[in-house]
C-alpha cells in the first residue's frame, strides 16, 4: 500500500532582491524588486510502508523543502500532496499525531531541562498509552542503553548524543511515517554508524516508513534500498540503490597537489591523460580553487593506480588523497547520460 | 488538556534555571517603585490632598501596581515568536500536534507564574508594609483577580498579534517597542487615566489597552464600586478578550499560509 502519494509537486519562493553595499541596504528598504526561486518544481513519487526511502542531493537541492511540505509545515505553491490519509498542510494537527520528524541541525527536546523530563511532555503531546510509553522506553534502553543520558539536560549533551536522543524520540509515538532531514549531518564516523544502526534497528523492530535526506552518499547506502535524487528541485533518479551503486560504486576521486604546476599545463594534463586513458568519456581533470587537482575516474574502466603511476613520473607530487564520488559529481554525471 | 499544564510546567522550569535573571528582575523593579513614591509625592506637596480626584495613596498604589503588573504580563511572547522566525526553530512546534496559540499562550502563563514570583510578590510585599498605603481591601482583592486573568488574555493577544506579524516581517524589534510605549501610556500604566486630557480619555476608552491596567486597577482602588459598574468593567473587558481572540484566529489561518522556515 502506498502511504505517500505525491504529484506534481511545487514550492516557489519570493525571495527581495538585495542590492550590494551600504546605500544599497538602504535601497532595499523600499525596494519591490523580486524573484521568484523554485525550490521543489514538479515532482512526484509513491512510498509503499515500511519503505526506507533516500532522498540524497547536493546542497541547496530542495531536499528539505520536499520535507516541510511533507511534514505539514509548509503549504506548497501547486500540486497534490497525500499522506497517511492526510493532506499534510490542511489537517496540519491531526495528521502530525501519527508522523516523526527529526532535523539534524535543531531538536524537538526542550534545550533546559533534562532529556527524561523532554521524553515525558512528549508522551503528553501526544497522548501515548503508559503501556506503549514503558515499552519502548525498555525497548530504547535495551537497544541502545540511554539509560545514562536521561537526567542530563538537553543543552548539556553533545551533537551525537543529542542526535540519539532526538532519533529516539521520535520513535516513542509509534508514528507511521518518520522524516529524518539530515540526520548524520556535523557527526563523526563512529557515532554515525551509530545513529544508522539506531534508524535501520528500530526500521526493523517497528516497520516504520521512512525518508531521509542527506547529502552524502555513504550514509543513503547505509540505509536505503530505494533512493530518490534530486537537484535543483527536480528529480533526476529515483529507483533501485544497487543499480545505482554498480554505477558509481565504481568511482573515485583522485586529487593531487603537485609541485611547480602551472596553470596552463592543466589542459595539457588533460588532454595527455585522455590521450593515454581512453574511456567512454574522457576522464575529467579539475583544478580546484585550494590548487589541487582532481580526476574523477571509473575503475570499470580505468585502473586508478595506472593514472597515479602515470602522473607520479610525469610531475613531482606533493601530497594526494583518494575519495569517493561527491553527490555533486553523481549529478554532473547523471546529466551526462550515464544512468540512462 | 494536560499536555498543555505540561507545558506551562515546563515553561516555567525553565525560567527558573537562570538564577541571575531571577535576581535582577526582583531588584529592578522594587527600584522603580522607590522612584514612584518620591516623585508623585514631590508632585502632591504643593496640591492638598488629591489631583484629579485621586489621593496620594490612591495615585501611588495605581502606578506600583500598574508597573508590577506589566512585569508581571511582560512574557516576551512576541519576541520568542519572532526569534522562533528568524531561527527556523519554529518547524519544531509546527510539527506536534498542538495550537499554536495556545502552545505561546501556556508558555505565557509559565512565564507569568515566574515573573510572579520574582516581580510581583517583591513589590506586593514592599507596597503594603513599607509604603503602607492602606486602601487595599480583602473584598476588592477578590474582585480583582477575574479582571486580572481577563487582563492577561487581552494583553497576551496584543503580543500575539506582533509575534504573528513576525510570519510576515521576520523581525518584530521597532513594532514591538512601539507597543510596549503604546500600551504603557494608552492604558494608564505610566499615568492614570484620569489625569489624561478629556478628549484623549475618551480615545482611550475605545481602544483595548485600558482594559489591561486601568480597569483591574480601579476596580482595586476603588472604595465603593456599584455591582452594576464591576459588570460593565468585566462587560467591556471580555468583549475585547473575545474580539482580540477571534482576529488572531483568523490572522493565524492567512499567516501560516506565508510562514517561511529559515536555515536547513
Amino acid at each position: 500500500m502506498n502511504i505517500v502519494k505525491i504529484e506534481s509537486l511545487s514550492k516557489h519562493f519570493k525571495i527581495l532582491k538585495r542590492s550590494e553595499g551600504f546605500i544599497g541596504a538602504f535601497k532595499d528598504l523600499f525596494s519591490r524588486d523580486y524573484k521568484i526561486i523554485k525550490a521543489v518544481d514538479n515532482i512526484s513519487f509513491k512510498v509503499q510502508e515500511g519503505e526506507i526511502i533516500g532522498f540524497l542531493g547536493p546542497n541547496g537541492a530542495g531536499k528539505s523543502t520536499t520535507i516541510k511540505m511533507m511534514s505539514g509545515v509548509l503549504e506548497p505553491t501547486s500540486g497534490s500532496i497525500f499522506i497517511n490519509g492526510y493532506i499534510p498542510y490542511k489537517d496540519r494537527k491531526k495528521y502530525v499525531k501519527n508522523i516523526g520528524v527529526v532535523f539534524g541541525q535543531r531538536t524537538q527536546l526542550w534545550w533546559e531541562i533534562p532529556v527524561i523530563e523532554s521524553f515525558k511532555i512528549l508522551k503528553e503531546i501526544y497522548k501515548i498509552e503508559p503501556h506503549i510509553y514503558n515499552e519502548n522506553m525498555k525497548l530504547f534502553n535495551e537497544l541502545f542503553n540511554l539509560k545514562a543520558l536521561y537526567p542530563i539536560p538537553v543543552r548539556k549533551l553533545s551533537l551525537g548524543q543529542r542526535m540519539l536522543c532526538d532519533i529516539v524520540a521520535s520513535f516513542l509515538h509509534n508514528p507511521k511515517i518518520i522524516f529524518f532531514d539530515e540526520p548524520t549531518i556535523g557527526l563523526d564516523v563512529s557515532v554515525k554508524n551509530k545513529v544508522q544502526t539506531l534508524i535501520k534497528d528500530l526500521n526493523k523492530v517497528k516497520k516504520t516508513t521512512i525518508i531521509l535526506t542527506s547529502h552524502d552518499t555513504g550514509s543513503v547506502e547505509a540505509l536505503c534500498r530505494r533512493l530518490i535524487l534530486i537537484d535543483k528541485g527536480s528529480i533526476i533518479y529515483d529507483g533501485d540503490i544497487l543499480k545505482f551503486n554498480r554505477i558509481f560504486g565504481a568511482y573515485r576521486t583522485l586529487k593531487v597537489e603537485l609541485e611547480q604546476f602551472e596553470g596552463s599545463s592543466i589542459e595539457v594534463l588533460s588532454k595527455t591523460i585522455g590521450e593515454k586513458f581512453p574511456c567512454k568519456l574522457p576522464i575529467p581533470v579539475r583544478k580546484d580553487d585550494d590548487g589541487w587537482i582532481s580526476l574523477t575516474i571509473n575503475q570499470d574502466e580505468v585502473k586508478l593506480q595506472d593514472v597515479l603511476n602515470y602522473i607520479m613520473k610525469e610531475y613531482p607530487i606533493k601530497d594526494l588523497k583518494i575519495e569517493e564520488i561527491e553527490t555533486e559529481d553523481v549529478v554532473r554525471k547523471i546529466y551526462e547520460g550515464e544512468l540512462v | 488538556m494536560k499536555k498543555y499544564l505540561m507545558i506551562i510546567r515546563n515553561s516555567f522550569m525553565s525560567s527558573i534555571i537562570y538564577r541571575f535573571h531571577f535576581f535582577f528582575t526582583s531588584l529592578s523593579n522594587v527600584f522603580y517603585i522607590i522612584i514612584i513614591y518620591f516623585l508623585w509625592r514631590a508632585i502632591y506637596k504643593g496640591s492638598g490632598g488629591s489631583i484629579n480626584g485621586m489621593t496620594f495613596n490612591q495615585t501611588f498604589i495605581y502606578l506600583a501596581l500598574a508597573i508590577s503588573i506589566f512585569c508581571l504580563f511582560k512574557t516576551w511572547t512576541d519576541w520568542g515568536m519572532s526569534y522562533q522566525i528568524i531561527n527556523g526553530i519554529i518547524v519544531m512546534n509546527l510539527i506536534k500536534p498542538m495550537d499554536i496559540q495556545l502552545l505561546e499562550m501556556c508558555n505565557a502563563i509559565g512565564f507569568v507564574f515566574y515573573n510572579f514570583i520574582t516581580v510581583t510578590l517583591p513589590a506586593l510585599f514592599i507596597i503594603i508594609f513599607i509604603f503602607q498605603p492602606g486602601v487595599i481591601t480583602v473584598s476588592n482583592l477578590m474582585l480583582f483577580l477575574l479582571p486580572m486573568v481577563l487582563a492577561f488574555f487581552i494583553s497576551f493577544n496584543i503580543d500575539y498579534i506582533i509575534g504573528l506579524t513576525s510570519f510576515y516581517t521576520e523581525s518584530i524589534w521597532g513594532i514591538s517597542i512601539a507597543k510596549d510605549t503604546i500600551v504603557l501610556l494608552l492604558s494608564g500604566a505610566l499615568i492614570p487615566i484620569n489625569f489624561f486630557p478629556e478628549i484623549l480619555r475618551k480615545i482611550v476608552g475605545f481602544l483595548p489597552f485600558q482594559a489591561i491596567y486601568h480597569i483591574p486597577l480601579t476596580i482595586l482602588i476603588s472604595k465603593d464600586m456599584s455591582i452594576y459598574e464591576y459588570l460593565k468593567f468585566l462587560g467591556i473587558q471580555l468583549s475585547w478578550a473575545i474580539a482580540l481572540y477571534a482576529l488572531n484566529r483568523f490572522y493565524y489561518s492567512r499567516a501560516i499560509k506565508v510562514v517561511t522556515v529559515n536555515g536547513g
